[in-house]
């Protein structure tokens, strides 16, 4: 009998704090979590990996592309990639881009964890993911 | 901590050039609600385990996380202000908050207040028999407390319009 499968769960942050603690919150939770601090890795690591959810944080000042970018590129590779994205009230125009670019969903920070866990399950549903 | 925004020397030179200011009562809910209502307590409860050199248990870490969730009523209420939306009362009808102040607000306070709900969040769900936050994670949550404190006494240093008596 194989291993059992894992979901894989990507965060883009260019905070690597909020990387650090979501990939280790995420893992205990059963999943295999991939942190990339700027949009262009996140476009390679999603090639190469190609995780079930990515979790991209909008307002990127140390990443030479946005957010919103590093979701438009994702999306040109696969239409159906389902992307969380984590912004700001105030990001108002950017959510609306997001959106048009078929995100998935959007998380205001600071959320808690109980928003972020119901992001992903309903990510995890829309998957039709049965593991985990 | 959150690393401080590339270009947030620029933002308060244009605050500087452009005059922008906070108008009083919108300090008096940032301060006293956002800082001294629920930043203080968590800055209370880290030092006090700090000084003790005791893990923080499960009921002060939860007290953390209750003001972590209000800080983010706080915020959501705070950046819709002059957008008419549901507001504080008495900020109601005053004047909007200026895009580079919403900026370095959301930065600073959004991140940091997400960092610390998944420092506590990772230390109670850790797979221990005992929920409690380790002395090493309280500093990373003090230094993120303190991280907020310090740029809301520097805002509030470069933009308050009149501080009253």
């Amino acid at each position: 009998m194989g291993e059992p499968k894992k979901l894989k769960l990507m965060v883009v942050d260019d905070e690597p704090g909020i990387v650090d603690f979501v990939k280790k919150i995420y893992s205990r939770k059963g999943f295999i979590t991939l942190g990339v601090s700027d949009g262009q890795s996140a476009v390679e690591v999603f090639k190469l990996e190609r995780p079930h959810i990515s979790l991209i944080d909008i307002h990127m000042p140390f990443s030479a592309i946005d957010g919103v970018e590093t979701l438009r590129r994702i999306k040109e590779i696969d239409d159906n990639a389902l992307c969380i994205m984590v912004t700001r009230v105030s990001d108002k125009d950017k959510i609306e881009s997001a959106r048009q670019l078929k995100a998935f969903a959007y998380l205001l920070k600071p959320m808690n964890l109980e928003e972020l866990d119901s992001a992903i399950t309903l990510a995890k549903t829309a998957a039709g993911w049965e593991g985990n | 901590m959150i690393m401080p925004l590339p270009y947030e020397s620029e933002l308060y030179e244009q605050i500087k050039k452009q005059k922008i200011m906070i108008s009083w009562d919108i300090w008096e809910t940032l301060l006293y609600k956002c800082l001294g209502d629920y930043i203080v307590p968590i800055y209370l409860i880290c030092r006090y385990y700090l000084c003790q050199n005791m893990p923080i248990p499960e009921s002060e870490a939860r007290k953390i996380l209750s003001c972590t969730s209000n800080i983010k009523g706080i915020v959501n209420e705070v950046i819709r202000i002059g957008e008419g939306d549901k507001l504080f009362p008495e900020v109601k009808n005053r004047i909007t908050l200026h895009p580079l102040i919403k900026e370095l607000f959301t930065y600073y306070v959004g991140n940091t207040i997400y960092l610390i709900n998944l420092i506590v969040e990772h230390s109670l769900t850790e797979s221990t028999s005992v929920k409690q936050i380790s002395v090493e994670m309280t500093k990373e949550i003090l230094d993120n407390a303190q991280q907020v404190r310090h740029f809301l006494y520097k805002l509030l240093k470069e933009t308050a319009s009149t501080i009253p008596n």
